[in-house]
């Protein structure tokens, strides 16, 4: 493994960057593995499931998967890591930012978040974070704290992710793995599993989401605005995500020579990215009553944009697909 | 090159850009964080001349930009050939509608896209360096390691169009500092 460099992209979370920035020191370009734009909602009383993926990340790269495990404590996932590091192999884990002496947010925030674990040095890990753009050792104790919060406070169970490459079957996806992202993203924006497609839970899909969703957000903003900070801030990250999806979407389309299609689905994903920076913008600067229908306004764009999407994509397959 | 007239964006600003450091950097307000650019750096009385485009900036106590909130920016009627606008986009590269009216009648939509102004290259193709800053401010105060950059754009009709009205859409994460309309005829 050569000089490591951070790998940026404002379309990604901070876990898609670890990963992204591995496929690419293998040779393969990120815009391949980001290609899913559905829309789920599950309602689950205080909180909320809100996603656009609905499917693993190497969905279509032949050859390459991303392996996922958990453990019971943070020893034995540390021993697992050490077993897995090697020149060729890093590894990503989740921590949590309050533990990690390098982060703005440490000792302030809990919140949970993706580093890749480079190699062994020293009795420390030399490590990439991706997001916060911070290359440097990590030392074995702090790590273990960052693990160790990331369930106590996080609530969420101690896990690591490698790539798994098998070079004698690895091929990058075709006109027809395209065709196939397409459909399974029609059909879930069409609230329609296909087959070989696993239920995410008991909620809705697609279009319909976007009716709950401001049906969510009318509360939410009707609430004291003290109290309703901590969650639009998740419902920011939300909205973010699924505007980073449909960018993403159009990126792969991109690269996968259908430009020609890309025009709707950057306009949902603009769409969706200003109704998040509004809702952003609702928290820091209050007024929420004032906001609520601008915010209604852009969501109406947002399906408007999604339903010409879903009709162009559609006319392509059927023209394509015969 | 046509003839260029600035647009006085006065009676529109709606956000404060621009502050001084150590003064009134606390109020800035075109990022949700609080950042802003440093007034000394941005030639606010004199204007800004871009490839030969003069430029006419504003600064009043309601601010000196305007935040797209679905502005409708009514004018004398002007014939044109190009639109030149300085602006930015914040928390990601933005772009939307920008319609242009004449006598009540839509004659012309095009799309603004306006890069990130913390990038470090144009996201969007038509976007150039307008100005490049040596610090931004921040609620905190200057910060001295981030360069904030305001783009200019041009849209172009491709031939003479009259109109006497914009209409911007609600989109609070984009930013227009400057406009000037650039006529078809030779000077």
């Amino acid at each position: 493994m050569g000089e490591v460099t951070a790998y940026i992209d404002s379309n990604k979370n901070c876990f898609h960057l670890v990963l992204a920035a591995i496929l690419k020191r293998k040779g393969i370009h990120p815009d391949y593995a980001w290609n899913q734009a559905g829309l789920y909602y599950e309602d689950l009383g205080d909180e909320w499931k809100l996603t656009p993926y609905f499917e693993s990340v190497d969905n279509c790269l032949h050859g390459v998967q991303v392996r996922s495990e958990s453990f019971s404590t943070s020893d034995h996932l540390i021993e697992r890591l050490d077993a897995l590091l090697t020149p060729e192999r890093t590894v990503v884990v989740g921590v949590d930012i309050y533990e990690l002496p390098y982060c703005l947010y440490y000792q302030e925030k809990h919140a949970p978040h993706s580093i890749e674990i480079l190699r062994r040095e020293d009795g420390n890990y030399q490590i990439c974070d991706h997001f916060f753009q911070f290359i440097d050792p990590l030392s074995r104790s702090d790590l273990k704290k960052a693990l160790d919060s990331y369930e106590q406070h996080c609530l969420l169970k101690t896990n690591l992710h490698y790539l798994q490459l098998s070079e004698r079957e690895w091929k990058l996806p075709d006109l027809a793995d395209a065709m196939t992202v397409m459909k399974k993203n029609c059909a879930m924006m069409e609230g329609v599993l296909l087959e070989g497609m696993e239920p995410l839970g008991s909620g809705i899909y697609g279009f319909q989401v976007i009716d709950h969703l401001m049906h969510r957000l009318d509360t939410m903003l009707s609430m004291e605005e003290v109290v309703a900070k901590e969650i639009m801030e998740e419902m920011y990250c939300n909205l973010k995500e699924i505007s980073h999806s449909r960018d993403n979407y159009g990126a792969f389309l991109k690269r996968m020579g259908l430009e020609e299609l890309i025009s709707p689905i950057e306009e949902a994903g603009q769409c969706w990215k200003a109704a998040a920076n509004m809702l952003l913008r609702a928290k820091v600067a209050g007024n929420h009553e004032g906001m609520k229908p601008r915010i209604f306004k852009r969501l109406e764009r947002v399906k408007e944009q999604e339903r010409l999407v879903v009709e162009q994509i559609g006319n392509y397959l059927a023209v394509t697909g015969k | 090159m046509g003839q260029c007239t600035p647009l006085d964006i006065t009676p529109y600003v709606n956000n404060r850009g621009v502050t001084q450091a150590d003064v009134d950097h606390q109020i800035g307000f075109i990022t949700t964080g609080g950042c802003s650019l440093p007034f000394e750096e941005i030639p606010i009385e004199a204007g800004l001349i871009i490839e030969g485009v003069p430029f006419q900036f504003s600064y009043t106590d309601e601010g000196d930009n305007i935040e797209l909130e679905g502005q409708i920016l009514r004018f004398s009627p002007v014939t044109a050939r190009k639109i030149h606008i300085l602006g930015v986009s914040t928390n990601g590269n933005f772009f939307d509608r920008i319609q242009f009216l004449s006598e009540e009648r839509l004659i012309h939509t095009d799309r603004l896209a306006l890069t990130n102004f913390i990038e470090r290259e144009p996201f969007f193709p038509k976007n150039r360096v307008a100005l490049q800053f040596t610090y931004m401010n921040t609620r905190v105060g200057p910060r001295n390691s981030l360069h904030p950059i305001l783009w200019h754009t041009a849209l172009d009709f491709e031939k003479e169009r009259s109109f006497d009205t914009i209409i911007l859409e609600d989109n609070p994460s984009m930013h227009i500092f400057a406009i000037t309309f650039e006529g078809g005829g030779d000077h």
